[in-house]
């Protein structure tokens, strides 16, 4: 699956190998992250993975969804995403979440 | 050098419960204090995963709690005898009075935030214990905090290192996370309530528990204690929008989940738990499930570990596709107070019914950390004692729990930190700010990755620790795999010092973050793997097949871990002051110990 990140520098994709849609949107994140681009910032610090915190907020092809708790579309080519808020400190973190 | 500086008579480090808690507690001596949490109060730390609920002994929950139901066959001599022996004898007992005691003033405060708060616990008479969820425990604690307006809280703050002056605590240094800005916080008494270590790829826990209080507290002059035992429970594997849930735990329990799942192994082999009445638990027992299930189950597991390490099946095969479906529903229902409908946290559980019999009625689980026994070695005032000015709560302790815990981690946190908050304001009253003379080295170790140009990124550094711990220093354990495991930490922790990160960007730079905790990690890991080879025995969670005897006549005591120039060195502390006496017997394995000492199913 095609992965677009909106990063602070600007878009950026990934391919992202994607066996079922029982993978998260955090799941995929987490790839990215520890196999394809190390300097990615997505919410990972103090997080639970398991939609207790509700801190993990991005946008998915442009509706705002808890990462951890939202699978990929099933069947999708390709997802775009986005930080939820316009504040941003980096990549996809919001200022404050 | 420039940076925020943030200065107040105590630091609270943590988020959670015992952070929260001690922050009041001090406050309310007329303290001033600072909370500097890693992530959100209320939305991080340990606390948020509850798994259900949480307990004090029956009298004290109905003349301290106002609960006059409560089962006060279930008394404070049968919390006391109970955390005695699930400790396995090496538990400080100190520690087991002070959280028989102190616990239920410190709980009744909790509930009093929980009521005004507008959430709801639910008492369980019989157990004596609430149900509640994360997020109402989170809320209330929340509330605690806000009831308390003059704390000075600081989210979002990674701190990397207690500062000292001559041996005393006098501070701590940390970025926000966020921006990126390196923060210097003078206090005159420090409270570490930073929850637990664990090294491990399977957890259930919240992604903070990466051993900083510890190794950070050791690096100050402290000691660790009773490192090698973690605690472990069924955890999702498959499917992947599951995995880290604990809820297979919560599916062991028949009041809970009633069908009944065969364990087998990858290749359908059975796992057995004999049918005995020597090991059937009772209500106020149910915490022993947890190791006689990892010890029974974990022995079938282990003999396939090369092959296919930790998981096995929860095998529900016995159930018609109705009856599956039927008790996800009914359990549903049952959480509908904590839960959106038809969920466990993220977890849409009709979908979950459906993904198990799509897949032969099996769910695969492994054994994931939840809690960490061991941790800094505190006195009964929660001071430390090599470190004046320094303090511990919660988790992040070792010694009350010994080699395995049976009451209740929320319930300890709460009751640490209402002492600790305190024993540290009082500490502040009679000290002078004092100026820090390390604070120049421990800011270079913070910032040195972010100025490095090459060396290993802390993403594969933390990989290769869960790796060597997956493998060598899981729930099953032995020489081989022990030594092998301790060798490749050793190596790791060698290169641990030229971290490289792939940007230099200061604000939410997710690998500047991990190059603190991933040597914070692998520290308590080779601390916590060394004591394991000592200990050639086994005893709570530290399950040996190659010395599965329980052997109170060479190994009552408790391993102890300090820092000599940035090295671990290791000794032993013997049980101190009892209150119980000691059983110098010799048991064949875990599961006898426990049928004889703790269920005394004799």
């Amino acid at each position: 699956m095609l992965v677009q990140i909106k990063k602070s520098e600007g878009l950026r994709e990934y391919e992202v190998p994607v066996a079922s849609d029982a993978m998260t949107i955090m799941d995929v994140l987490d790839y990215i992250y520890s196999n394809l681009d190390h300097s990615l910032a997505y919410y990972r610090h103090s997080a639970c993975n398991q939609g207790i915190c509700a801190r993990c907020a991005v946008k998915l092809d442009g509706k705002t969804v808890l990462a951890c708790a939202t699978r990929v579309p099933s069947g999708a080519a390709s997802i775009l995403l986005e930080p939820s808020a316009s504040h941003v400190a980096r990549d996809l973190v919001a200022s404050r979440p | 050098m420039n940076m925020q500086t943030v200065t107040s008579d105590v630091l609270v480090i943590g988020g959670a419960g015992a952070a929260v808690m001690a922050a009041v507690s001090a406050l309310r001596q007329g303290a001033s204090v600072t909370l500097a949490a890693k992530g959100k109060v209320g939305k991080s730390g340990n606390t948020i995963m509850v798994g259900g609920s949480f307990g004090i002994d029956g009298e004290s929950a109905r003349e301290v709690c106002g609960e006059p139901q409560a089962n006060q066959e279930y008394t404070r001599k049968k919390l006391f005898h109970k955390l005695v022996t699930s400790a396995f004898q090496i538990g400080d007992q100190r520690m087991a009075r002070h959280f028989v005691d102190e616990a239920p003033a410190a709980v009744a405060e909790l509930l009093g935030w929980v009521k005004d708060s507008g959430q709801e616990f639910k008492f369980m008479p019989k157990a004596s214990r609430w149900r509640t969820s994360g997020r109402p425990f989170g809320t209330a604690l929340r509330h605690g905090l806000k009831a308390n307006a003059a704390i000075n809280v600081m989210e979002d703050v990674v701190i990397s290192d207690v500062l000292t002056s001559k041996g005393t605590a006098c501070g701590a240094i940390g970025f926000n996370v966020y921006t990126g800005e390196t923060i210097h916080f003078a206090a005159k008494a420090v409270i570490l309530a930073t929850g637990g270590y664990q090294p491990f790829s399977l957890q259930n826990s919240i992604s903070d528990m990466t051993g900083d209080g510890i190794a950070m507290a050791l690096r100050a002059g402290a000691s660790a204690v009773d490192m090698e035992f973690l605690l472990f429970i069924g955890t999702i594997l498959e499917p992947l929008y599951a995995r880290g849930s604990l809820l297979p735990y919560l599916m062991s329990i028949p009041a809970m989940f009633p069908p009944r799942p065969k364990m087998t192994d990858l290749d359908g082999e059975e796992l057995v738990f004999p049918d005995s009445a020597r090991f059937k638990v009772k209500p106020s027992d149910t915490k022993v499930n947890k190791l006689l299930m990892t010890y029974f189950y974990g022995k079938g597991i282990w003999k396939k570990w090369e092959k296919y390490g930790n998981a096995f099946y929860y095998d529900y095969s016995a159930y018609s596709d109705d009856e599956i479906r039927q008790a996800f529903k009914a359990f549903g229902e049952s959480q509908e107070t904590w839960h959106r409908k038809g969920h466990y946290h993220r977890i849409d559980l009709a979908r979950l019914a459906e993904d198990i019999i799509a897949n032969g009625k099996r769910l695969k689980v492994g054994y994931g950390n939840e809690y960490s026994m061991g941790g800094v070695m505190v006195e009964p005032d929660f001071s430390i004692a090599n470190v004046p000015g320094l303090f511990a709560a919660g988790e992040v302790t070792g010694g009350l729990f010994g080699a395995f815990r049976s009451g209740d981690g929320l319930t300890e946190m709460l009751a640490h930190g209402a002492t600790a908050g305190k024993s540290a304001a009082a500490f502040a009253a009679a000290a002078a700010q004092a100026q820090p003379d390390d604070l120049e080295s421990k800011c270079a170790w913070l910032e040195a990755p972010l100025h490095a140009d090459a060396g290993l990124s802390p993403v594969e550094a933390m990989e290769r620790l869960y790796a060597a711990c997956d493998a060598g220093f899981n729930y099953y354990r032995d020489e081989a795999h022990l030594t092998k495991a301790y060798e490749a930490v050793r190596a790791l922790r060698k290169i641990l010092d030229t971290l490289a990160l792939a940007t230099p960007a200061r604000e939410y730079n997710l690998e500047w973050m991990q190059s603190v905790s991933v040597r914070n990690l692998a520290l308590c890991a080779e601390i916590g793997i060394h004591a394991a080879l000592e200990r050639k025995e086994s005893r709570g969670t530290h399950l040996r097949e190659d010395y599965p005897q329980v052997d109170n006549k060479n190994y009552l005591f408790s391993n102890v871990a300090a820092l000599d120039d940035g090295e671990p060195c290791y000794g032993r502390r013997e049980p101190g002051e009892t209150f119980l006496p000691l059983d110098r017997e010799v048991y064949p394995n875990i599961a006898e110990c426990i049928a004889q000492t703790i269920l005394e199913n004799d």
